[in-house]
């Protein structure tokens, strides 16, 4: 459906000129400076699936899907979408696919909905029956019969997105490519567009790729998430085994049937006591972050000690009563990830 | 690439009736909208006025034969801005992004660009020029309109709405390339048509031959206008010494040159702004 071979894309980046003349200005050659946006992509993707695309701000995830929509050529590497190269079949792509950018909308702005998805209707040249029925469908799928008469500009957000993404639907897209498509919308709002989506998806057979910062959307739709940073697939996979391979580091809390500070064995930093007189564990392979009465937070890293390898050393010592096994949430991963980039 | 199913021509009066439909919603916005350029065109045309209180003549040409160079060249801006501003108004959706929205759709960029922005209001400004082109034939004594003046007059508007249009492409394929240069732009077509206001023979060999030669203004009107009035010009000032009438029936040839020029300009920049030109 979908296959990107080493894609790279850069811009070149002119220098904003500011001051006085600065329209003429800018007609002179400026400082320019060449910013990979995209370095090597590949992946390819099956009919059917849903994939997301993950990144942070600036990490190519945007420009992918303009080359893969035939918006932007790459500077190297190749793509097809639907068996096409997309920049050199331009037209005949975009009559198969259907694209959302959640930040802009197609729609007339001082139109009603329903005049404007009759317009996107004719400049795709959809025969009427085949209109009729997919504005029907859209019309239960994404509830537009409340303000299919009111002109664009009074929908909220996520009524002109349900709009937006009607729009895309009107020809019978076999892909969707959305950009971002839950951005600025409320809970209600976001669980209409991935309910509409899962049913697409499931029920229709439409092949969608989104880009989004919301780890919810990922979670409820994607069974496969592609995880773009500095121009590059650094994940290509469930959001499980994203955990796995980057959110190693793990926490086992510790309840202690007794003070750790009687077990004067292990008791060997007395001036890192804590105030009753707790002194910290001490297992090799891991660090007490925290502790508070009987019960310590240890972390560890997952490839370095097994989490039952660590639980069996910690009962050789301390007497337990309980312990837990914290994994870190795919957001602490994903931050962590995002933060590591910021140069 | 396969044929579109869509015939052009009425998707193009379909998306423009929308226009002029959104636009509508605001009725007295609208009327209020098309007052306002007719009003300030007529403030325009009295300052001319005004200038030819003070003076008889201004080298050589009465406040009439003005009258008719201002109105043919505004009846022309006037076609041209009705239909080219989607052109015209291309700058910021480059810059917010929405452009990419045209290039995922199946209908080749010119043509939804072209149809993206019909603006009916400027009837205002075609009004105006056509009083001044009135006004130009009944002072100070009423000129007989014989059938070759219509057919001159039809010609230059009609050919100086494609020169000026052309000159529009130019400044969305400019915008294309330099997201910052739409001022520059406006020195050519705002600037284009105060110059087309006055008689070519006023200004200096530069400003002619680049009237000429590069931005065709002085095809727009003043060699019709000397046509119409049967004037004379200053030697040198006509492209190979051919006669008035024969440039202004040439005109047209010279305008699809022209307009030609832009459509090619125009479309190795959206190739450019794609990434696969140099």
């Amino acid at each position: 459906m979908i296959v990107a071979e080493a894609l790279k894309k850069s811009f070149r980046v002119t220098t904003r000129r500011t001051g006085g003349f600065s329209a003429f200005r800018a007609l002179l050659p400026g400082s320019t400076s060449q910013v990979e946006a995209v370095r090597s992509v590949s992946f390819s993707i099956a009919a059917g699936e849903m994939v997301a695309v993950l990144g942070p701000n600036g990490a190519g995830k945007s420009t992918t899907i303009k080359m893969l929509t035939g918006i932007l050529v790459p500077d190297s590497g190749t793509a097809t979408t639907l068996g096409l190269v997309p920049w050199q079949s331009r037209r005949s792509v975009a009559k198969r696919i259907g694209v959302v950018f959640g930040q802009r909308t197609q729609l007339w702005w001082d139109l009603p909905l329903s005049d404007s998805l009759d317009l996107v209707r004719h400049m795709y040249g959809v025969a009427p029956q085949r209109f009729a029925e997919n504005l029907a469908t859209c019309r239960e799928l994404l509830d537009l019969d409340p303000f299919l008469d009111r002109p664009v500009r009074q929908l909220s957000l996520g009524q002109r997105m349900r709009g937006d993404l009607a729009a895309a639907l009107i020809h019978d897209p076999e892909i969707l490519f959305l950009d971002e498509p839950t951005i600025g919308l409320d809970l209600v709002a976001k669980a209409r567009i991935r309910d509409a989506l899962t049913h697409l998806n499931q029920s229709r057979g439409v092949t969608v790729l989104l880009t989004t910062h919301d780890l919810a959307d990922v979670a409820r739709l994607c069974q496969r998430v592609l995880l773009i940073d500095h121009g590059r697939v650094v994940h290509d996979g469930g959001l499980e085994a994203l955990r796995t391979q980057f959110g190693s580091g793990c926490t086992l809390v510790v309840d202690l049937a007794e003070p750790s500070a009687s077990d004067k064995a292990h008791r060997h930093d007395a001036h890192e006591t804590s105030e009753r007189g707790v002194s910290p564990l001490v297992v090799p392979g891991a660090t007490e972050t925290r502790s508070e009465g009987n019960r310590h937070w240890l972390a560890f890293d997952r490839r370095e000690v097994s989490a039952s390898d660590l639980i069996a050393s910690v009962a050789s010592r301390y007497p337990l009563s309980d312990l837990t096994l914290e994994e870190p949430d795919i957001e602490t991963v994903i931050a962590g990830l995002y933060a590591s980039r910021t140069e | 690439m396969s044929k579109p199913d869509v015939f052009l021509p009425s998707l193009y009066i379909r998306l423009a009736i929308a226009r002029v439909r959104g636009r509508m919603r605001y009725r007295v916005g609208f009327l209020l909208m098309i007052l306002g350029v007719f009003v300030a065109n007529t403030f325009e045309f009295v300052a001319l006025l005004v200038l030819f209180g003070q003076v008889r003549e201004l080298g050589g040409w009465s406040a009439g034969e003005v009258a008719l160079l201002w109105g043919m060249s505004q009846m022309s801006f006037a076609i041209a801005e009705a239909f080219g501003h989607g052109f015209e108004g291309l700058a910021p959706q480059v810059r917010s992004g929405e452009f990419d929205q045209v290039l995922v759709r199946p209908l080749p960029v010119f043509f939804q660009v072209f149809a993206s922005d019909f603006q009916a209001q400027r009837i205002g400004r075609f009004l105006q020029g056509a009083m001044a082109v009135w006004y130009s034939r009944s002072s100070p004594a009423p000129i007989p309109w014989h059938a070759s003046d219509w057919t001159i007059l039809t010609f230059a508007v009609i050919t100086g709405s494609v020169i000026f249009f052309a000159t529009f492409v130019l400044g969305g394929a400019w915008a294309l390339r330099v997201v910052d240069g739409q001022e520059f732009m406006n020195t050519f077509t705002y600037g284009g048509t105060t110059l087309a206001s006055y008689p070519l023979d006023l200004f200096s060999d530069p400003i002619r031959r680049a009237a000429t030669w590069i931005l065709p203004l002085a095809f727009v009107n003043y060699f019709p206008a000397l046509a119409l009035l049967g004037r004379v010009a200053p030697d040198g000032i006509l492209p190979f010494g051919l006669t008035p009438i024969t440039l202004a029936l040439s005109a047209p040839i010279v305008a699809l040159v022209y307009f030609g020029i832009a459509v090619v300009v125009w479309d190795r920049s959206v190739m450019r702004y794609q990434g696969t030109g140099t």
